[in-house]
């Protein structure tokens, strides 16, 4: 099966789908996820983000 | 961006997406999870990568090995095919990605700049410095992390 989505220029770009696995283990109380996620939240607390920084990406 | 890259399996609530390493180390399940977060700036989602393992309690990530499978271009195809995924299931998201390690995140850098065209015709991505600036991406600078978005059209 494949996906469609609008890009730039209105040009379409295809791509498969991704099947959903519905026994899949929730890790979002993973050691590991937890460690990085307190990491990344760490970066961006000292990142001295302008007010407008989302319009000038 | 037609690349080679590794068949996924994802989750109910689209968090979180499997798949399997195949290279010279032999087949290594990887997991890609979105964690979300927030902070004065915002809300985000973590992007959290790594290898799968099982013991005795059950499964975990592990962090502990490098895989060195070869096929490290591979892995950056499937996971970009996997945010794109995930941007069109939560077109909004900031995606936070960081290395764990300053050669992770050049390798990052690396896989970006060789396909940075592709990249901004579908998503806005910004650097985050050394001196915690955040700034729209450069080819040539190092970067302690990435705020990715996909555009709206």
């Amino acid at each position: 099966m494949k996906d469609k989505i609008k890009g730039h220029r209105e040009e379409e770009i295809q791509f498969d789908s991704i099947k959903v696995d519905p026994t899949m283990k929730d890790h979002s109380n993973d050691p590991y996820v937890i460690k990085k996620t307190e990491a990344a939240k760490r970066t961006l607390d000292k990142v001295k983000f302008p007010p407008n920084w989302r319009n000038r990406k | 961006m037609n690349l080679e890259r590794y068949e996924v399996i994802k989750s109910i609530d689209h968090f979180e997406y499997e798949f399997y390493s195949e290279g010279s180390k032999g087949r290594i399940r990887k997991l890609v999870r979105f964690q979300p977060f927030s902070n004065d700036a915002g809300e985000f989602f973590n992007l959290v990568f790594g290898d799968l393992d099982e013991d005795e309690a059950g499964m975990f990530i592990d962090d502990s090995v490098i895989s060195n499978n070869e096929d490290a271009d591979k892995i950056l195809a499937t996971i970009a095919h996997i945010a794109l995924h995930f941007t069109n299931m939560f077109p909004n998201a900031e995606i936070y990605a960081e290395g764990s390690t300053a050669s992770r995140n050049r390798l990052y850098r690396m896989a970006i700049n060789r396909r940075l065209k592709d990249i901004k015709k579908l998503f806005t991505i910004c650097g985050v410095t050394e001196d915690n600036e955040i700034e729209p991406f450069i080819r040539i600078k190092n970067y302690i992390g990435f705020v990715v978005k996909r555009k709206s059209y």
